[in-house]
């Protein structure tokens, strides 16, 4: 971020407000507000996982997740939309994949709705996209694509699926920003 | 001051100083409530729990569990998670992720709440944090603190020295764990983060 806050004076009755006023009053603390507003994020960190069996949350190193490690083991997260949602800039899972794949094979679908509606009233998946992976990078599966139509207020339930033995992945989240 | 429904300028129309005030009104306004959009809460996610054998636990299975036996500690209410460090081997997790509208660190805190009350209570605190793309751990830094709890009496442990170089968009693991003794036993809340 690079606007400087100028605290706005009192305008007194005959001032003449010049160029140099509008641009350090109005100009600069509108860019130093757009800084702000305009990045909003929602973080949900995964929920839980299933494995043959429902599992415990592990870590790997210091990050806590879901540990996928096995063909159709899958991890799940759910939110809601926050009231001052605008447009979805980005949609991503976060993951620390734990094997190399040049072609990870990771199913993602999503579910959303408003209250009051059928909980998978919208819904939307991804099961052709692999993923170009290196074991302990950080990875941000986008989603964007599958959740278009969300809007403030939707609850959210996301599921990525790992499809291929071998293809293990340490799930970290949800992350929304608009 | 409250907020001011934006007045329609017109061409010709010569801005008087009330105008202008409004307008200076309204930029405080705004700014004011930006506090909300500046600050991250990373709640505990995982833990590892040695007395009693019970293992894993999540937000969602430890409210009404105990790790059992001679086990003596408090269970927080309901709305608290347990999560506890104790002894070796026990460890507390949290991750997030920085928002494109991070700035400059002013606070970085792990949040805890004890059961007992102890002196000198050594708790190491290791974190790890790195962008998309990058290895978890490209960046990583630990600490031990040196402890004096009251039962009950929550406590932070300054850690925004050691997530110096924390950028927006990067991802953050923190993680918790007692060192060198039984009583050594916090309940760890999560990490809050703040920024300018």
């Amino acid at each position: 971020m690079t606007a400087e806050w100028t605290t706005p004076i009192t305008w007194t009755v005959g001032q003449k407000p010049d160029a140099d006023d509008f641009n350090e009053q109005i100009r600069n603390n509108l860019e130093y507000l757009y800084e702000r507003v305009g990045a909003a994020q929602l973080w949900v960190p995964v929920a839980n996982f299933f494995q043959s069996s429902w599992g415990y949350l592990q870590s790997r190193s210091t990050f806590p997740g879901a540990p996928l490690s096995g063909a159709d083991a899958y991890a799940e997260m759910s939110g809601i939309c926050p009231v001052s949602y605008a447009a979805l800039a980005t949609a991503q899972i976060l993951v620390i994949p734990t094997a190399t794949q040049a072609a990870a094979d990771w199913d993602v679908s999503v579910e959303y709705a408003a209250p009051g509606e059928a909980y998978n009233a919208h819904s939307g998946s991804d099961t052709v996209t692999t993923y170009n992976v290196t074991a302990d990078q950080i990875y941000a599966v986008d989603i964007k694509a599958i959740l278009a139509s969300i809007v403030a207020g939707d609850l959210m339930g996301v599921k990525l699926t790992q499809k291929t033995a071998g293809h293990n992945v340490h799930v970290l989240g949800l992350r929304l920003t608009w | 001051m409250a907020w001011t429904a934006p007045a329609t300028w017109i061409v010709g129309q010569v801005v008087t100083a009330a105008e202008l005030n409004e307008l200076s009104g309204n930029l405080n306004y705004v700014k004011a409530r930006l506090g909300g959009n500046q600050w991250l809460w990373l709640p505990v996610t995982t833990n590892y729990l040695i007395l009693g054998g019970i293992g894993w636990h999540t937000p969602w299975g430890v409210i009404n569990d105990d790790s059992g036996g001679s086990d003596t500690w408090i269970r927080y209410p309901v709305g608290y998670s347990e999560y506890r460090v104790s002894g070796d081997y026990q460890d507390s997790f949290m991750c997030g992720v920085m928002p494109p509208n991070f700035g400059a660190l002013t606070q970085a805190i792990v949040v805890y709440l004890p059961p007992n009350t102890a002196i000198n209570q050594t708790h190491l605190v290791s974190v790890e944090y790195a962008a998309p793309g990058e290895a978890y751990n490209t960046h990583t830094d630990n600490h031990t603190f040196t402890l004096s709890t009251t039962s009950l009496q929550f406590g932070a442990m300054d850690i925004s020295s050691y997530v110096g170089s924390l950028a927006a968009n990067d991802v953050l693991g923190v993680k918790v764990i007692g060192i060198g003794g039984s009583i050594y036993r916090l309940g760890i809340l999560g990490t809050f983060l703040a920024w300018s």
